[in-house]
């Protein structure tokens, strides 16, 4: 049943701007970037237009409604339903690209067939001038006979208001939009009997129904629609060849005859070699394309040690201050403890890390929306043709370097299911950004910051070889998997190259900013909550009076000595043991865990600095340091290997649809991180390391 | 008295959020499973 409130929908190709402009229509802030496959998932949201309270929906991006990967197959099911229900959307927006404008017109001429009215946002002509591409809107509107082409910049916000006018306009209108493609008598035809099927099982217009029809007929299926019988399909299949004609081709064929007509009156080009073009000579060079990318990662880890120090010393006095100031106010006792200990000690110690965090973020999102992710993709796609993956899994795994859970999601894009699962499988070896604290506290206490190649240091190095093992690693059990999982497949890459594009610092920023608060936020929930239970697991039993207070008495001992024995050959105490077991929360847990037990542990200095703690502290039974250079080193390899995300582990079970998968990487990873740990420590030993 | 209850009232707060969350990721099959690093 149809309410009151107007409906919109924002279709388009990847890549066209389409969340740019839901974000400028509806304030939100989706996340929009510079590279085809940002957007996976249908968002709904609330704009005003023209005093018009709407519900505007930016569905993913789509080459055409015949789908091809599980992103586009959102779109295709949407729009049948909007067939099987009768419930379209009143106005639909058809985002184009103005760079490429006769393949954006391409959706935009199947859109219209659906009887939908249509609002074409000729987005992006700002960047069409630079390469001298000139669209005559007013021309193109002719042709394509619809009420409204507007120009607009969604990154700029010029053209909404207009835009606005002309979906209010839509909205009080009531003429039909006219034919878009003419389709030959002998092929209307062959195809009639299709046709006529469509008409009478959905009751649509006959236009709707061609176009259903061709759609069928080309491709063979219709997502989330009824079909006619294979019977038919086989004997018009067999007609059209008769009259030399490849079904295969129907649909683009008769599309791209009319676009053919259209786009040369509305558009002029002058060809040139774009700045883009020319960038790419030297950055998706064979051999000079990969060393810059492994010097463009290798620079920003660096900087996270670099750039992060001054602010992270900041908190770390700051956090310091607070610690001493409320332990100061409040009365001696357990209360006083449980704050100045548990929660500011505990939680606090992974505040500590927001610089670092916030640092790899920024980066990451000037890579992606530069453009500079994209090519990254068709560079690899070489190699990773090698494991049995595509370019298009770079992208992906890529934004597991930020965190597993949007990478997962972005597999969408990935139109081969065995491909998809393998880069589901190997996403979380990509070292997310929660291990980020894990790695930086170890290599800052236990690697010596020396200078290697002038900018470059041991630190840095260390950190780059932690994220480089966790992503070479990946690609070898891609292989594996490749020859292990028994899938049919079919694959295939084309991926459009984004323009380079300045990134709008803006968009960035925001980015930054939601990550941190985000960070801040779980500072303040899980970790909190986790530091809370441990400083009561590290507390209890008090001893008896005239006994000394020793926390390896507590309960939370006595629970880490149950596992002592299991990572003892991998050089872990019982302290660690019990960060291995928080940290399945989220990773950087382990990180407060350990905050935690030592401000209780040293409750005559609070709160103590975690990295001091961690080198002074040493075995009872043994007087050796539990924390040296080699047990760093182990527990690093431990955290780029193992499964440690409940997060991760419930989102692979709804992408992959079943309890196998995630059990499976689970149980591969942990197998994976405790071998390895166990060959480096006890090698590392054997070798004369201590 | 007081401190006493106070704290276990923390804790028994603490340990409730921790399996609420818990129950949240891995039984609920919460089609806005997110973590924390990407809300």
């Amino acid at each position: 049943m149809k309410n009151d409130i107007k409906r919109i929908a924002l279709l388009g190709n990847p890549n066209s701007g389409k969340t740019a402009l839901f974000n400028v229509l509806t304030g939100l802030n989706q996340k929009v970037s510079n590279y085809p496959g940002v957007t996976v998932e249908s968002v709904t949201g609330k704009a005003t237009i023209e005093d018009e309270i709407c519900l505007i929906t930016d569905l993913p991006g789509t080459y055409s409604l015949a789908p091809e990967s599980q992103d586009e197959q959102i779109v295709a099911e949407e729009v049948a339903s909007w067939i099987v229900n009768g419930n379209a959307p009143d106005c639909v927006i058809s985002v184009v690209d103005s760079t490429n404008l006769q393949r954006n017109l391409y959706l935009t001429s199947q859109i219209m067939d659906l009887g939908i009215p249509v609002v074409v946002a000729l987005n992006m002509t700002d960047i069409a001038k630079q390469r001298s591409i000139n669209i005559d809107s007013e021309q193109l509107k002719t042709e394509l006979g619809l009420k409204d082409v507007i120009e607009i910049s969604a990154l700029k916000k010029t053209g909404i208001v207009e835009l606005k006018q002309a979906v209010y306009r839509i909205f009080s209108s009531t003429s039909i939009q006219p034919n878009s493609i003419q389709i030959p008598d002998p092929i209307i035809n062959i195809v009639r009997p299709v046709v006529d099927w469509f008409n009478k099982e959905y009751s649509i217009s006959d236009r709707m129904s061609q176009s259903l029809a061709l759609r069928w007929i080309t491709t063979g299926s219709l997502f989330g629609l009824k079909t006619p019988n294979s019977t038919l399909l086989k004997s018009t299949r067999k007609s059209l060849n008769q009259i030399g004609f490849s079904f295969e081709l129907l649909e683009p064929t008769l599309r791209y005859a009319w676009l053919d007509t259209i786009v040369p009156k509305s558009q002029q080009t002058i060809k040139t070699k774009s700045k883009s073009e020319r960038m790419d000579q030297y950055l998706i060079h064979p051999i000079g394309g990969p060393i810059i990318f492994v010097g463009l990662l290798t620079f920003i880890f660096q900087a996270i040690f670099t750039w992060a120090s001054i602010p992270m010393e900041w908190i770390d006095s700051g956090i310091g201050k607070v610690g001493e100031w409320v332990g100061s106010i409040l009365p001696t006792g357990l209360l006083n403890d449980l704050l100045v200990e548990g929660i500011i000690g505990g939680a606090g110690a992974i505040l500590i890390f927001l610089p670092q965090i916030l640092i790899l973020i920024f980066f990451l999102s000037l890579l992606e929306d530069s453009g500079y992710m994209a090519r990254v993709a068709i560079m690899m796609d070489k190699a990773m043709t090698k494991v049995g993956l595509h370019g298009r899994s770079v992208l992906p795994l890529m934004s597991g370097f930020a965190c597993t859970i949007p990478g997962v999601m972005a597999t969408r894009t990935i139109d081969s299911w065995k491909e998809r699962l393998i880069t589901i499988l190997i996403l979380p070896l990509m070292s997310c950004s929660a291990r980020l604290p894990v790695y930086t506290l170890m290599i800052a206490a236990f690697i010596p910051d020396n200078p290697i190649f002038g900018y470059f240091g041991l630190q840095g190095l260390t950190l780059v070889f932690m994220y480089f093992l966790g992503t070479i690693t990946a690609l070898i059990l891609a292989l594996i998997f490749h020859k292990w999982i028994n899938i049919e497949q079919k694959a295939s890459f084309v991926m459009e190259l984004p323009s380079y594009r300045v990134p709008l610092m803006r968009s960035v920023f925001q980015r930054v900013y939601s990550r941190g608060a985000i960070f801040v936020k779980d500072a303040g929930k899980i970790i909190m909550a986790i530091s809370i239970v441990l400083w009561f697991l590290a507390s209890f039993p008090k001893s008896e009076p005239g006994e000394t207070q020793s926390i390896h008495h507590s309960y939370a001992a006595k629970i880490g000595q149950t596992i002592e024995p299991i990572i003892k050959p991998l050089g872990f105490d019982w302290k660690i043991g019990l960060g291995l077991v928080t940290s399945f929360a989220a990773r950087e847990v382990v990180v407060s865990t350990l905050a935690t037990i030592y401000n209780v542990e040293n409750a005559d200095e609070n709160p103590v600095p975690l990295m001091d703690a961690m080198k002074r502290d040493v075995d009872p039974k043994t007087g050796k340091n539990i924390f040296t250079p080699l047990v760093a080193f182990s527990l690093m390899i431990f955290y780029v290997f193992a499964a440690q995300c409940m997060a991760t582990f419930s989102i692979v079970k709804r992408e992959t649809n079943s309890w196998k998968w995630p059990i499976f990487m689970v149980i591969y990873m942990t197998t994976l991180a405790y071998v390895s740990s166990l060959i480096v420590y006890q090698g590392g030993l054997a070798l004369g390391f201590s | 008295m007081i401190e006493k209850i106070i704290l276990i009232g923390i804790l028994a707060g603490a340990v409730a959020y921790i399996l609420i969350r818990l129950k949240n990721q891995v039984l609920k099959d919460n089609s806005n499973t997110k973590c924390d690093q990407c809300k």
